[in-house]
Formats: structure tokens, C-alpha cells, sequence
């Protein structure tokens, strides 16, 4: 008994309580199975805390940088020198190096080194498009489609001169 | 899918001489496929020439009514026209 009236305990005591509860403990995780030999302890628990820490770092890369898959859908609001009566849906996604956008309604796409310039590209050719389709219709069904859901949509500047 | 093999160029040199389309020049260049003589499909392809990038190469393989593999064929010129126009006479 020491001057605190506890009992001392001796190094090789030290081993005990980790030795029992590996005898009593009933595993529920992984993490929570210890394994653990008498002679390398110290050096089993700092194995398993790597392994943790590997772990914990594989999860938050997963969450913290998910762009390598990730879409976004974006409405624009205008093209570039005509008006949209009710937006258009975009998804945007990385390629490559750069972006690319592209239509929901009609296969049109944009790209550029950013969501800015892919996005522009896309306007522009949007209201390319649209200047194809007016010319005539000598076009196939789905483009007559196209054709019919773009005026719907478009405010072209001359029709916005006589409002 | 073959995209890193190509560059814009093929793909606008396969399109001019196989498909008969011919470009627009503007930022971008646009044409259209006609299929007797009515405009079918619509492909646009960046100025320069530079690597297609995966999901461009995909838009435009789209654009032309293919799947990835058909486009992959059309542009190594085992697809004809006439194979090409059989193909998008049904979609």
C-alpha cells in the first residue's frame, strides 16, 4: 500500500486489465475488438489508430471532393442577346480539363475551360440553333419539335422592339 | 470509346468527306447532316484543333443520333453513309 492508501501496482500489473478484457469482451465492431497480446500492447493499439485514421481520411476525401462525378443542373436565365420567356435547364459537368454544358430539351452543348465560358459557348449556340431552325422547315420531326419549343421559349429581338 | 484518339479535326474531316456535312464558320462550327434532303442531325465541334475530351466526344456522338460506340466507328470510317444513314433513318 502506498502513502494514498491505494495499492501499488507493479509494471508488470500493467498488462492485466488489457489482457482481461480481451478474454471478456465481446466484439460489436471492428474497432472495438481488441486483440491484443501481452507483449506488444502499445504497439497493436498504435497499428489500429493508423488504420482508423486511414479510414476517416478515405471518408472525408469521399465527401469533401466528389466533383470527379458530380453534375449540376443550372437554368439560364437569357442568351446572349435574346431573352427566354421561362428558363432553360442545363447540366453542367466536368471533361477533362474543362466543363461542359449541356441542354435538357435538345442536343446542344457548350464547353470551355470554366462553367462561365462553357456556358457562354452554349448560349451562343443556342441562338445559332435558333436562327437554323427560322430559316425554313425543311427540317426532321424532332427538330420541328425543337423548332416549336424554342419560339415558344425565345423573345427574339425584334419581337421585343414591337412589345 | 475512343475520344483520346481523336482530335476536332478528325472528327470534322470524317463528318465533311463521309457525311457530306458542311460548316458554318462562326465561334463555334455547326452543320447539319441532311437525310434526303431533310436536315436530320446537327453536330457543332470546337474551333482548333485539340483533344476531344470524354463528355464532349459523347454530346456529339448525340448530336449525330450514335451511341459512343457507333461515333467510335463513323469516325474510324467502318461505318459508311450508307450504313450511317440506315442507322438514323429509324431514330
Amino acid at each position: 500500500m502506498d502513502y494514498l492508501g491505494m495499492k501499488r501496482i507493479e509494471s508488470t500489473d500493467t498488462r492485466k486489465p488489457l489482457a482481461s478484457l480481451r478474454e471478456n469482451s465481446v466484439p460489436t465492431s471492428p474497432y472495438r475488438r481488441l486483440d491484443i497480446s501481452a507483449g506488444d500492447s502499445t504497439s497493436f493499439i498504435n497499428k489500429r489508430i493508423a488504420n482508423i485514421k486511414g479510414d476517416l481520411a478515405k471518408m472525408i476525401s469521399t465527401f469533401e471532393c466528389p466533383q470527379k462525378s458530380s453534375f449540376s443542373i443550372v437554368k439560364i436565365q437569357r442568351l446572349v442577346s435574346m431573352n427566354l420567356t421561362t428558363p432553360l435547364d442545363v447540366i453542367v459537368e466536368p471533361d477533362g480539363d474543362g466543363v461542359i454544358a449541356n441542354a435538357v430539351d435538345f442536343p446542344v452543348y457548350g464547353s470551355g475551360d470554366d462553367v462561365i465560358d462553357a456556358l457562354e459557348m452554349l448560349k451562343r449556340d443556342i441562338e445559332s440553333l435558333y436562327h437554323d431552325l427560322m430559316e425554313d422547315d425543311n427540317l426532321a420531326s424532332e427538330w420541328l419539335q425543337v423548332k416549336q419549343f424554342l419560339k415558344e421559349r425565345i423573345i427574339a429581338p425584334d419581337e421585343k422592339r414591337q412589345v | 470509346m475512343k475520344s483520346a484518339k481523336f482530335d476536332t479535326h478528325d472528327i470534322i474531316r470524317v463528318c465533311k468527306n463521309k457525311l457530306d456535312i458542311t460548316f458554318r464558320d462562326g465561334k463555334e462550327q455547326n452543320g447539319w447532316f441532311l437525310l434526303q434532303g431533310v436536315k436530320k442531325a446537327r453536330i457543332t465541334i470546337p474551333k482548333g484543333r485539340k483533344p476531344v475530351p470524354l463528355n464532349t466526344y459523347k454530346s456529339m456522338a448525340r448530336q449525330l443520333l450514335l451511341s459512343v460506340d457507333e461515333f467510335d466507328e463513323l469516325i474510324e470510317c467502318t461505318v459508311t453513309k450508307r450504313a450511317y444513314e440506315q442507322l438514323v433513318s429509324e431514330r
